[in-house]
């Protein structure tokens, strides 16, 4: 099985990737009706994606 | 979106650039027949737009810019919540080493299925499959497209299923927890397993000790060895491997492959410590599947008017679209290497409850026909870190 880490995009894959993401997240960090426990994990994925993505 | 490729001019080993392309189309609807004699189709999933030039090539598929590796890439960034993507198009021969075929093979049953696996045909004894020679064995059957899972077998007293299982994927890998010796490590300093201490000596070790080597690579076989006896206290939630590519550092694995929060730490300044959290709880799957029709290649000899009058069809081979939730067609998944599967459906996220590190997949055909699955991609997130 061949395998593919957000970490290996490299050039506009790796911004489309990010950008993409922080689209995810920051609609959950929005979102006023989402759980502490969502928010949380949006907070985390976005600071992942910094790492990985930027 | 899909490729077609002259099957002819690609070799299966892997030889770059792989097969000619001939021509790119849309995915035609559930239903739709395409002839494929002397073609073979790449399914693009659907988000996964890529351009297709005169410089694209199949192989290495390694590459970032072959066109697997591109698909993957693309798709991988249409679901940016997850970080990672395993895929195989059953392009080459290592591809066919992606497959369990041995009777050890764990396979879904009515017993370790969530929810319970909806049929009364049982698993067979070996995953009842059509494949190609792997790496290292005949290549015979080796195509791109050939790939299939038999139909149900009612000719048993227990009717059985038809089936495909990846082997073990060690998720491990890709997000790894280990302690690596840097530097000098002094008596009695501690490495901190799940609160339980590691200690250092410069002497014979006794209990949950280990002995300071000469170098730090013996350090690091020295902690791995103390690790792993059985009459130490860590064997039981950790298994230890000195890296065999660096050998000061020892990758940690959970025991069981689902107790994957192990704690890791460190008061010796000569030990580094990478405690990541390996492992998933959370997989989404993309298939394509098509079922095949061959017709009969037909001549009319005896036709009144001479040999060039009649029918003269040639034989014409036919990929039929299926819908990717097609009742005879069950996926499932496990992140324990087998002891428990999930099922899931097309391209929708889902909940493992337990995270693990052994990945397997398994499809089954509890229908009439074979079921051809012309490529798969699991996408996964890595587990977040102690908040």
């Amino acid at each position: 099985m061949h395998h593919l880490s957000a970490k290996d995009l490299k050039g506009d894959q790796k911004r489309r990737w990010a950008d993409a993401r922080k689209t995810v997240y920051r609609k959950v960090l929005r979102d006023p009706g989402a759980s502490d426990a969502r928010k949380d994990e949006a907070r985390a994925k976005l600071s992942m994606g910094t790492v990985h993505g930027r | 979106m899909r490729i077609f490729t002259d099957i002819a001019s690609h070799d299966t080993t892997g030889v770059a650039p792989g097969g000619r392309i001939i021509r790119t189309d849309s995915t035609p609807d559930v239903g739709e027949s395409t002839v494929v004699n002397g073609q073979f189709v790449f399914p693009i999933p659907e988000g996964a737009s890529l351009e297709i030039n005169e410089n694209s090539f199949w192989f290495p598929q390694a590459n970032a810019d072959s066109i697997p590796s591109r698909a993957a890439a693309e798709f991988l960034i249409r679901y940016p919540m997850y970080d990672h993507v395993l895929f195989n198009w059953y392009l080459e021969n290592v591809d066919a080493d992606s497959f369990d075929l041995s009777g050890a093979a764990p396979q879904p049953t009515t017993g370790n299925t969530t929810p319970v696996l909806p049929t009364s045909l049982v698993a067979p004894s070996v995953p009842r499959c059509l494949i190609g020679g792997p790496t290292g064995a005949p290549t015979v059957g080796m195509a791109p497209n050939s790939l299939a899972i038999l139909p149900r077998s009612d000719r048993r007293a227990a009717p059985v299923y038809g089936s495909l299982v990846t082997t073990t994927v060690d998720l491990w890998d890709f997000n790894p927890c280990y302690v690596e010796v840097t530097g000098a490590v002094a008596n009695p300093e501690v490495v901190t397993l799940a609160g339980l201490n590691l200690t250092a000596v410069a002497g014979a070790p006794g209990v949950d000790e280990f002995l300071i080597g000469g170098t730090a690579a013996a350090t690091a076989t020295n902690i791995a060895n103390a690790i792993n006896l059985g009459t130490n206290s860590f064997s039981g939630f950790v298994a230890a491997t000195v890296d065999p590519t660096v050998p000061e550092r020892v990758q940690l694995r959970p025991v069981p492959a689902t107790n994957t929060a192990v704690t890791v730490t460190t008061t010796s300044s000569g030990i580094t410590v990478v405690e990541s959290h390996p492992g998933t709880d959370e997989v989404m799957l993309w298939w394509k599947t098509v079922r095949h029709t061959v017709t009969e290649d037909t001549v009319s000899a005896n036709h009144p008017l001479g040999a060039n009058f009649g029918a003269n069809d040639p034989a014409l081979k036919s990929a039929t679209e299926m819908d990717p939730d097609d009742p005879d067609l069950l996926v499932y998944v496990s992140v324990d290497d087998g002891i428990s599967w999930y099922r899931t459906p097309y391209l929708e996220p889902i909940d493992l409850v337990n995270a693990g590190t052994e990945l397997r997949v398994a499809f089954i055909n509890t229908g009439t026909d074979r079921i051809y699955l012309q490529g798969f991609c699991v996408l996964f997130p890595d587990l977040l870190p102690p908040l």
